[in-house]
């Protein structure tokens, strides 16, 4: 596989019932739910932080962010990401596929869609007859502060 | 010419050694020369210059065969030391010492001073070899000589020599310890060996016996691993030894320096980081706090000035003291700049305690000129925020006229500290035990409502933890309250409810990544016993924060 090929190639997930992708590369690795350690006064959307092999690290609930029920299922992930601030793990609630996205299949219009905030987009593609939301993860995970204080 | 950067490393690392050696035995030479001295300080310039020219730096080598003719003179009594000479032997290590620290980036590295220094060099021992001139005639050329070697120096100084050792990835570790280590890993695998022969017998009581040992050498590998990282005082010690001597020649101060505890130990990250503010401490003490030696006269003092630096360890952590025997703070003259400043009201009641800890300040500085040592207003403050930064204290105390101690205390290690594990709400965290002064229990549970409770005869006021923590929950957990936690905050005792205490264990601790750090509240993050991450919290910023919630209901009501 050319390098040409894995930068589109893209991470599907679900939040709810809505379904979105994000680039592979922004993705180090799938992580099994774990219970968050709860921190004090931290943003609603910041449940705590999980051990992964003895660094501690933030956990960031996507769903709560996006607005959608927060429940923890059997397929509930975490997607660990290393963003400029660190690493943190975004919570989602079930991870699909690794699908191939060509970039003229990427609406990258991003005015039309959705609740969520625009900045956290890149665009609507269109997959297997469906359209999928295209974020930018590290952009949605660092947007704002997660300290309430 | 091709260098060979493993060689060249190796011999940096020796050099250094031998520098240092070179550096205590001039300092010894200048309380009074013996031959013995002059013997070992050839052995290692001899030994520099042989290791130098075999790792193929001639220029290096060159120098030190030079500096080495000199000794020679000195050592074969040919010439009589002098001040001047001292001088010389002392710019040649500095000269020297930088030379081997910067082979380590650029083996080609010359000095550019090093033939206008050679020269002086020359001159000024052999000259005094041939004719015992007087001193005032070879003096002449002396100070242009100091300032010559020091001026690149000093630049280097500023920035490099210390993070530079902080970007070199060795650590130099005692042999004996490292046979120390060896020692335990053996005893770890005959350990091993006996909890395999323990598999499938019922013998729970051999069983138990060795799950003791197996704790036991757990804690003793890791304690000695972290050992491991500890270095001696006395290199920085060293450092500050030579600061006073150039800078009382500089300022022509006779000062006498008294050095103990150079073997406690404290963790490399820290000694590195202490260098920098005990250097500014001591060119304070030498620069404002010693009197000149007329001055001293005149208060009936021994000309001489004495500045002392000691360590001890105790059960905290590591003390140092810098102590000098100077004028001492004038405690009005602080007041005065701070409300000068608006640091302070023109009525406010300070202890001296107080008065002293405003020169701790931001921008504070009562130095009446400006020198190049000391006095730029940019100062303890910094001093202060750096150990602050390394969780240590920093105490002044000051008598007029009879001297100035600074008392440092600082944890030995800063990655470790020992925690309380406390359940507040329904989560567990770790507390420092070191913040905490004791721990009432109680047997039955205390309403989280409760502000004030009588101990020990005197009225105890209390804060929910939870609550503290939680501001924006709006209901406390109805976990049960039954531990008081006594903390000290700015004098004042204030109790904490807290649930059970689970129980006292050392924690590693890990950083939280930038996102996370700083939140309200909490020192850091740590892997706890049963894999689970636990969060480390910080007392003391609770507590500022109680304190500043009652001043601000004082002011209301």
């Amino acid at each position: 596989m050319t390098t040409e090929d894995s930068e589109h190639r893209y991470l599907i997930f679900r939040i709810g019932e809505e379904q979105f992708a994000c680039p592979l590369l922004s993705v180090r690795e799938v992580l099994e739910y774990q219970k968050p350690k709860h921190m004090p006064n931290m943003v609603s959307y910041f449940p705590g932080v999980i051990n992964v092999r003895g660094s501690i690290v933030g956990v960031v609930d996507l769903r709560t962010k996006f607005s959608a029920p927060s429940g923890v299922e059997r397929r509930t992930a975490m997607l660990l990401c290393d963003t400029e601030q660190g690493a943190i793990a975004a919570v989602v609630d079930i991870v699909e596929s690794v699908r191939q996205i060509k970039p003229e299949n990427i609406d990258r219009d991003t005015t039309l869609i959705s609740k969520i905030d625009s900045r956290y987009l890149s665009g609507v593609a269109r997959l297997d007859n469906a359209l999928v939301t295209v974020v930018d993860l590290h952009q949605s995970l660092l947007e704002d502060q997660m300290k309430a204080a | 010419m091709e260098f060979n950067q493993e060689f060249i490393n190796c011999f940096v690392d020796e050099a250094s050694d031998s520098l240092n050696r070179w550096e205590v035995l001039c300092f010894e030479l200048s309380k009074g020369a013996h031959a013995a001295h002059y013997q070992e300080l050839f052995r290692i310039a001899h030994n520099l210059k042989g290791g130098s020219l075999s790792v193929g730096l001639s220029q290096y080598g060159d120098f030190v065969h030079k500096v080495e003719d000199g000794i020679t003179l000195l050592r074969d009594e040919k010439i009589q030391l002098s001040a001047q000479h001292l001088n010389l032997l002392l710019n040649a290590q500095k000269t020297l010492s930088q030379w081997t620290q910067e082979l380590k980036q650029n083996p080609a590295w010359i000095p550019s001073d090093c033939h206008d220094f050679l020269a002086m060099f020359r001159a000024q021992f052999f000259s005094s070899e041939s004719t015992e001139r007087n001193e005032n005639l070879i003096a002449a050329p002396v100070p242009q000589v100091v300032e010559s070697s020091e001026s690149p120096k000093s630049e280097a100084r500023g920035s490099s020599p210390v993070s530079r050792i902080s970007g070199s990835e060795t650590i130099r570790v005692a042999a004996d310890k490292l046979d120390e280590l060896i020692q335990v890993i053996g005893e770890l695998s005959i350990h091993q060996s006996i909890v395999w022969h323990t598999k499938g017998s019922d013998n729970q009581k051999l069983f138990l016996n060795s799950l003791q040992l197996g704790q036991k050498l757990t804690k003793e590998l890791y304690d000695k691993a972290l050992g491991l990282r500890m270095q001696p005082l006395q290199q920085v010690f060293q450092r500050l030894e030579r600061n006073i001597f150039d800078l009382s020649r500089s300022l022509d101060k006779s000062v006498e320096v008294s050095v103990s505890g150079g073997d406690v130990e404290l963790d490399k990250a820290v000694i590195e980081k202490i260098i920098d503010p005990l250097t500014h401490i001591v060119r304070n003490a030498v620069d404002h706090g010693l009197e000149s030696s007329v001055d001293r006269q005149l208060m009936e003092k021994s000309p001489t000035g004495h500045i002392e630096i000691a360590a001890r360890k105790d059960a905290f952590g590591v003390e140092i003291i810098v102590k000098d025997d100077g004028r001492g703070l004038r405690a009005e003259r602080i007041r005065e700049k701070a409300i000068d400043r608006g640091l302070i009201a023109t009525d406010a009641e300070l202890s001296a305690q107080e008065v002293y800890n405003l020169i701790l300040q931001p921008g504070f500085s009562t130095a009446e000129k400006v020198t190049d040592v000391s006095g730029r207003g940019v100062g303890l403050d910094v001093v202060h925020k750096a150990l602050q930064e390394l969780g240590g204290n920093m105490v002044i105390d000051s008598s007029a006229h009879r001297g100035t101690s600074f008392s440092i205390t600082l944890p030995t290690s800063v990655s470790i500290v020992e925690v309380l594990l406390v359940e507040v709400g329904d989560q567990n965290y770790a507390i420092p035990v070191s913040s905490i002064e004791e721990v009432i229990s109680s047997d039955t549970p205390i309403s989280p409502s409760e502000t004030r409770r009588i101990y020990g005869g005197h009225a105890l006021s209390v804060r929910d933890l939870e609550t503290l923590l939680e501001r924006r929950k709006s209901q406390p957990s109805k976990s049960q309250r039954k531990n008081i936690l006594v903390c000290t905050h700015k004098g004042a005792k204030i109790g904490l409810l807290a649930g059970k205490i689970i129980g006292q264990q050392p924690v590693v601790i890990r950083s939280l990544n930038n996102n996370i750090e700083g939140s309200f509240g909490i020192l850091g993050g740590t892997i706890l016993g049963n894999g689970e991450p636990g969060l480390i919290l910080d007392l003391k910023s609770v507590l500022k924060k109680v304190h500043r919630e009652q001043d601000t209901q004082e002011k209301i009501a």
